[in-house]
């Protein structure tokens, strides 16, 4: 492989990393805080996709623009969900949960499927086909945007997370329910957050994807397989263990897609988790993490 | 014949987490047949050491041996299956068993088949009182009938040494004393016992020798009534206590 | 005897009820057929699931090596049943050995195992999705020959039939005889509490293996018979994360606790998914499947231990009565 392809393929995974690092985000927030996986997290992403794309076709919004709708309305759909189907789900025992969030997805899915049939939709402007140079590589405007987009609010999410009273509670809560329940913290109030800021996350990255990215009924079930193999990869609910692991992912994939078929390239991720449990058997899971 | 063997060895036990040292250099030795007693407030490190003994933590340094036999770095069941049993301080039973089929669990150690399992179950059942419960979903029973199951699942893996971690607390005055006797019964049937217990009284009645554990370091050792009358404990533990 | 064997004895006189029906007509018999065969599956399927604690999501991968051994072995060796049902066990045995050491040397447990496993049945998904030698993402037919008894293949479909009924009656059977031993005993301790088990003297790793391998194997038996049924395998029916889902929904809606609690919920949910599909048409693709995740999400939510739970309880509502009395024995034993 020449240096050029290399630093090409090298380039295009780290952008795809952050986009993946932004998706993933949303999911270990929601899991550390609750201790609850939804399988469901990648179709609120194929929503917000689809959410970015109507408001391109039908009002002419522009993608970064129609992010300030499309959030909200994630958000909005995350602070619904708690109330509607988490906060029961969260009585049931682990297996249920894991099938009332396995529904929602499959729910999800077949919903979009009757909405907008199977057809792969994209948001083509005059600047989907504009690329940067870089040196000797090139970087496509879209995935440029959404790489950039994703840096900054990975750092506003950080920014959240340690330096505002929201945040500092979003941690205690995630260390331990029943002592933050006892110093008085409104326990579903902050689940109710974290879900809400976990899809609004969402809201930012699809409008932003779709202009890079093809849209369709099942476009979240792979993301969402691979947003979990990032936080398995990166330690199970760090936030510095998120972008390592998504970054690691991003490049894996893009690296192994320039010498392989694209269905053997798609393995990858799970070849990387793999790889990972392997050669770290004793780290990486949090050793207090079971009960 | 030699001086007899101790049942238990353990020298220069420490263990950390992190950079925290919970135990560091504890050494003591258990005779067959005693009834050996660890004191210490809270956050000593009594349950650490336990399961330390237990297989359930990796120590950090120092050795432990079983009748002679080093067991430090076993599994917790290869410890069990030399006969070693534990009771554990927060009383859970198997969910969705019945409280014979809980001690049935136990049994299986030394006893493969299914009916002799069960047959030995109750066994150890009736040896703490609770035969006629046998068919009870566990998770129904009190807190006092629950660490009378937690005995009896471990005495029915049929041990040597029985380690039990605080028996005692938070039951009646009545209760207690019913569980002492049991522990003492137990103990004349062969079963040698290291218990944690914060109750003096009960730990100067039924122990011959103790440690007293305080900050994770060993104060004191010996015959029972000794340590209690060590200086030190009494500043640090009982002095503290009684003011 | 006869009583700790009623929990199979019982699905296997319905299941034979079930075959008998199906005699009578061959749309009848194609559904029972799924139901015998994908249902034994999720009985398997939750030896670990339910009793173990240990949630599977990759189980496709298993049954797609039981499919892909029969075909692959016809097609590239002409192996017939007697030789590629055996290899097929014994890959899946393997692989699931592998796997579960991986996983629990890890220290995955709840959500994170069932993702690892997840994850594991991708890459084999996508693998043979991407391979050409075994029909990448169309499949493989398997030819017929005439030498048709040895490579299991009839005119008619009630002999699969059959067959499928003893696979279930072994899966019921090997179950509960392990069951109601002492592994069915340390499964259900590791389930609840693995600390305290291994303190009891429960091997865990061994325990947990075990029940990973037998799972695996009678996974691997329920596709290779599959191969054979239908003399055909692609990627998206033997090795897709729809199938694993499947069993998933089987056992929750059936119930976990049970041993036949899955074959219920397949049994429910494949003619209802039939009738579904028959009266709704192939216009609206996809409806069906919402009615269907809406069924599962409510019955998650609402019936934890499943409708066989209910049913269960139902039916040992007399044994209740009895543990009450006990319950009253001590204080009656406290007042004298």
């Amino acid at each position: 492989m020449s240096t050029t392809i290399f630093l090409q393929a090298l380039l295009s995974g780290l952008t795809n990393g952050a986009i993946y690092a932004l998706v993933a985000v949303g999911l270990t927030l929601v899991f550390g805080v609750m201790r609850i996986v939804n399988f469901a997290h990648g179709e609120f992403l194929m929503l917000a996709m689809y959410g970015g794309y109507l408001a391109f076709t039908f009002l002419g919004l522009d993608p970064i623009l129609a992010v300030f709708l499309v959030a909200p309305v994630l958000m909005l759909m995350g602070y619904l969900l708690f109330d509607g189907l988490i906060r029961p789900a969260l009585k049931v025992p682990e297996i249920n949960q894991m099938a009332v969030t396995l529904g929602l997805s499959l729910l999800l899915q077949y919903l979009a499927l009757v909405a907008f049939k199977a057809d792969n939709l994209l948001v083509t402007q005059e600047r989907s086909t504009a690329s940067i140079w870089l040196g000797p590589v090139l970087i496509q405007m879209p995935q440029a945007i959404a790489a950039l987009a994703s840096i900054i609010l990975l750092g506003l999410f950080y920014l959240v997370l340690r330096k505002t009273d929201l945040g500092l509670i979003m941690r205690v809560v995630s260390q331990s329910r029943d002592g933050a329940a006892l110093s008085g913290i409104d326990i579903s109030g902050t689940y109710r957050w974290a879900m809400a800021i976990g899809l609004g996350t969402l809201g930012i990255a699809g409008p932003l994807m779709v202009s890079a990215l093809y849209v369709n009924p099942h476009v979240g079930q792979l993301f969402t397989l691979k947003a979990f193999v990032i936080v398995i990869v990166g330690g199970m609910g760090s936030f510095g263990g998120v972008l390592i692991g998504a970054l690691l992912v991003g490049i894996a994939e893009s690296i192994a897609a320039s010498w392989l078929t694209a269905s053997v390239a798609a393995a990858v991720p799970f070849a990387l988790l793999i790889l990972v449990m392997l050669l770290r058997p004793e780290g990486l899971v949090p050793a207090g993490g079971s009960r | 014949m030699s001086a007899p063997q101790p049942l238990l060895a353990v020298a220069g036990l420490g263990k950390s987490f992190g950079g925290l040292k919970a135990v560091s250099d504890v050494s003591f030795t258990v005779m067959p047949g005693e009834i050996f007693g660890i004191i210490g407030p809270n956050g000593a490190g009594k349950t650490t050491l336990f399961n330390c003994l237990s297989g359930l933590l990796p120590l950090s340094a120092g050795t432990v041996h079983l009748d002679g036999r080093r067991i430090d770095g076993l599994r917790p069941h290869e410890i069990c299956r030399l006969g070693l049993a534990r009771t554990f301080q927060i009383v859970r039973p198997f969910h969705g068993m019945s409280v014979l089929e809980n001690v049935k669990v136990a049994a299986f150690a030394r006893h493969p088949a299914s009916a002799a399992a069960e047959q030995h179950a109750r066994l150890a059942l009736g040896r703490v009182g609770m035969a006629h419960l046998a068919d009870l979903d566990a998770e129904r029973l009190s807190v006092a009938e629950m660490r009378r199951l937690e005995i009896a699942r471990a005495i029915a893996t049929e041990p040597r040494l029985l380690l039990l971690d605080e028996m005692l607390a938070g039951l009646t005055a009545t209760e207690a004393a019913a569980l002492c006797e049991q522990i003492r019964r137990i103990n004349a049937e062969g079963v040698t016992i290291m218990m944690v217990e914060h109750s003096v009284p009960i730990i100067s009645e039924l122990c011959g020798n103790a440690i007293v554990l305080n900050f994770g370091e060993m104060l004191a050792s010996g015959a029972t009534r000794a340590v209690l009358d060590d200086a030190q404990v009494q500043e640090a533990y009982l002095g503290s206590a009684a003011s | 005897m006869l009583r700790r064997f009623l929990p199979a004895l019982v699905p296997t006189m319905l299941a034979i009820a079930g075959f008998g029906v199906g005699l009578a007509d061959p749309y009848f018999m194609e559904i029972f057929i799924m139901v015998g065969l994908i249902g034994t599956v999720a009985v398997a399927w939750n030896l670990m699931a339910g009793f173990t604690g240990l949630v599977s999501l990759g189980h496709s991968l298993f049954f797609g090596i039981g499919a892909y051994t029969v075909a692959y072995g016809q097609v590239g060796f002409g192996l017939g049943p007697l030789a590629t049902w055996p290899i097929a066990m014994l890959m899946a045995a393997a692989s699931a050995l592998c796997i579960g050491l991986l996983c629990f040397r890890y220290g995955l447990r709840g959500y994170f195992f069932s993702i690892a496993t997840l994850a594991f049945s991708e890459v084999a998904f996508l693998l043979v999705s991407a391979t050409l030698w075994l029909g990448r993402s169309d499949g493989m037919m398997l030819p017929s020959s005439p030498d048709a008894l040895r490579y299991l293949q009839f005119d008619h479909k009630w002999p699969y039939g059959l067959i499928i009924v003893a696979f279930l009656a072994l899966t019921l059977f090997l179950s509960q005889a392990f069951l109601t031993a002492r592994p069915g005993y340390y499964w259900r301790a590791l389930r609840d509490n693995e600390g305290a088990a291994e303190a009891l003297g429960v091997p865990a790793m061994r325990y947990k293996l075990l029940v990973f391998a037998l799972s695996a194997v009678l996974t691997a038996l329920g596709g290779a018979i599959f191969a054979n049924t239908f003399a055909f395998v692609d990627p998206r029916s033997t090795l897709g994360v729809e199938l694993s889902i499947q069993l998933l929904v089987f056992g929750i809606i059936g119930g976990l606790g049970l041993l036949w609690g899955p074959l219920l919920g397949a049994a429910l949910l494949i003619p209802a998914g039939e009738l579904l599909r028959t009266y709704l048409g192939s216009g609206f693709h996809g409806i069906n499947i919402v009615a269907y995740a809406l069924l599962m999400i409510v019955l998650a939510l609402l019936l934890p231990q499943g409708l066989g739970g209910v049913l269960g309880a139902r039916l040992a509502r007399p044994s209740a009565e009895k543990r009450a009395t006990a319950d009253q024995a001590p204080a009656v034993e406290a007042a004298s």
